[in-house]
């Protein structure tokens, strides 16, 4: 799509680090510093091995990394101190060795923002929706860029409990533009901010659903829209499979954010993730095949 | 008087655009045929007559609609009312952009040799000097993964033009069996015929500059000059 201001899929511009993107999808591969997360339950927790994963991500077809330090599920406190211990001298690592790579770090502290944006990160992707409203101002101060997720207002590391909308979409679109709004305000370079409409936090599995159905709406807003279904509770849920069997049903949705403009995907499984994505954005012509010949010799 | 001719293939694939992104041997085709057409615009012509097959005989509008919308719809690439027929469409989209006056001569791809001739000569009897870029091309049943599959008299029948392109015989051109070409899928019969009855009077030096089948059907690009007429002014 190269320096296209917008793209034939009419997308807003989004740039993140020194590149500008135009409809081209983006696949943002997570990389957990946890010893606990959900998916790879601390695979990566090890320096070595999270830097060995960075390599195998980028050599998949990854955009971004989105290095996290703090599962997103209730557990073992993890302060300040220990989670900027655990991602910025790895976002210092993977920025010597992928001069070029996007490196987002998923935090809402902004203390940690500020370290990992002083070791080279990209993007600050806020999973808990402003809970911190400094972060934008760090993102701001370092010129990167910032994710505006919907939390519905909880407090991070927190579980949905009972959560009811009128409206899910309405809020989800009400509280990230807001977000977007007010990052811009305080100093983001607004072609750097994008909205996630939080699939699985603060919403059951039937809001995440609606969402999904009803991505379009958030896409109309112009804000550049990250979605993170990733092996996700309302794919379990859905299809009534545990967590490590839901690559295909993570893939479908996948397909269907796709189609509806979504433009970065955060995921665990890079390259399946990469030709799902690439396909529905060569079928809805944002995207040029890589050799169409067939009929036409 | 017809000075100098170029002979290119006729396949969509040359349409700008519609392999999605480079194709190689598609760009190596490509470029061997607009070096063959440049060398046509820039022999000193007063115009270029473009020639390729199409539903019936006739002239054609410079600036009909491409077809390119037909063969590749995308959301940036609507198909158009009353396009261009494709041969002409690839001949056009090589020319452009062009220094020289041009139009476009289509052949119906069925003509009888006879008719075809009568063409031909109707062009070379065009006043001035007149370059000729003729989109044509060969056998599409030329493998199992050919297009129309094998016909184990395809390569025959391409060599004997592939020669007839290589060495100016306008003869070899004119004596193609209508019937049997269509049998082989040879889609530039008519266009040949109709080249070779403009480019029957005089010397000529040929060129053939390509010559492949990487898809299956027979390409081939050449370039006839004719004979103390060098591009040389």
């Amino acid at each position: 799509m190269g320096e296209a201001a917008v793209g034939p899929g009419g997308g807003a511009v989004l740039r993140l680090r020194d590149r500008v993107f135009g409809d081209e999808p983006l696949v943002m591969a997570i990389v957990n510093r946890t010893p606990d997360s959900f998916y790879d339950r601390g695979a990566t927790f090890a320096r070595e091995k999270a830097l060995q994963r960075v390599d195998e991500v980028v050599a998949e077809g990854a955009d971004i990394v989105d290095i996290g330090g703090v599962k997103a599920a209730p557990g073992t406190e993890v302060d300040v101190a220990e989670e900027i211990e655990r991602t910025a001298p790895f976002v210092a690592e993977v920025r010597e060795r992928h001069p070029d790579l996007i490196i987002s770090v998923d935090t809402w502290r902004h203390e940690v923002g500020r370290e990992v944006c002083q070791a080279g990160a990209d993007l600050l992707n806020d999973a808990w929706g402003g809970a911190d409203p400094k972060l934008a101002e760090v993102a701001a101060e370092y010129g990167v860029g910032l994710v505006c997720t919907h939390a519905g207002g909880l407090r991070p590391r927190t579980r949905p409990h009972r959560v009811a909308y009128r409206d899910v979409v309405a809020d989800v679109i009400e509280r990230t533009t807001a977000l977007a709004r007010r990052a811009v305000e305080v100093g983001v370079d607004p072609q750097r901010v994008l909205i996630d409409p939080g699939h699985d936090f603060a919403k059951n599995t039937w809001h995440s659903l609606e969402v999904t159905r009803r991505l379009h709406e958030l896409v109309a807003t112009g804000w550049p829209v990250l979605v993170s279904l990733s092996n996700k509770d309302f794919v379990g849920e859905s299809l009534g499979l545990p967590v490590e069997k839901r690559m295909y049903g993570t893939l479908a949705v996948s397909a269907l954010c796709a189609w509806q403009g979504a433009r970065v995907f955060r995921a665990h499984n890079v390259a399946p993730t990469r030709q799902v994505v690439d396909m529905v954005a060569v079928t809805r012509g944002v995207r040029a095949p890589v050799r169409a010949v067939r009929g036409m010799a | 008087m017809i000075v100098a001719v170029a002979c290119v293939p006729q396949a969509p694939l040359l349409l700008p655009g519609v392999t999605g992104r480079p194709v190689p041997e598609v760009e190596e085709l490509r470029e061997a045929a607009r070096a063959a057409v440049r060398d046509v615009a820039g022999s000193g012509v007063d115009e270029i007559v473009v020639l390729g097959a199409a539903p019936a005989t006739r002239g054609y509008p410079p600036d009909a609609p491409d077809p390119a919308g037909r063969f590749a719809p995308a959301p940036d690439r609507r198909p158009e009312a009353d396009p261009l027929p494709v041969a002409l469409a690839v001949a056009r989209a090589l020319l452009e952009p062009c220094p020289v006056p041009w139009r476009l001569e289509g052949v119906g791809a069925d003509e009888p040799t006879r008719a075809a001739a009568e063409l031909g000569e109707k062009i070379a009897a065009r006043p001035g000097r007149t370059g000729l870029v003729v989109a044509a091309d060969g056998s599409a049943r030329r493998g199992e993964k050919a297009p129309g599959y094998v016909d184990p008299r395809a390569p025959e029948t391409d060599a004997l033009i592939r020669d007839a392109l290589a060495r100016a015989d306008t003869a070899a051109l004119l004596a193609l069996d209508p019937a049997r070409c269509a049998e082989l899928l040879v889609a530039g019969r008519a266009a040949w015929q109709v080249m070779a009855a403009a480019c029957r009077d005089g010397e000529w030096t040929a060129r053939l500059r390509y010559e492949a089948d990487p898809f299956g059907v027979a390409y081939f690009v050449a370039t006839w000059e004719r004979a103390g007429e060098g591009r040389a002014r």
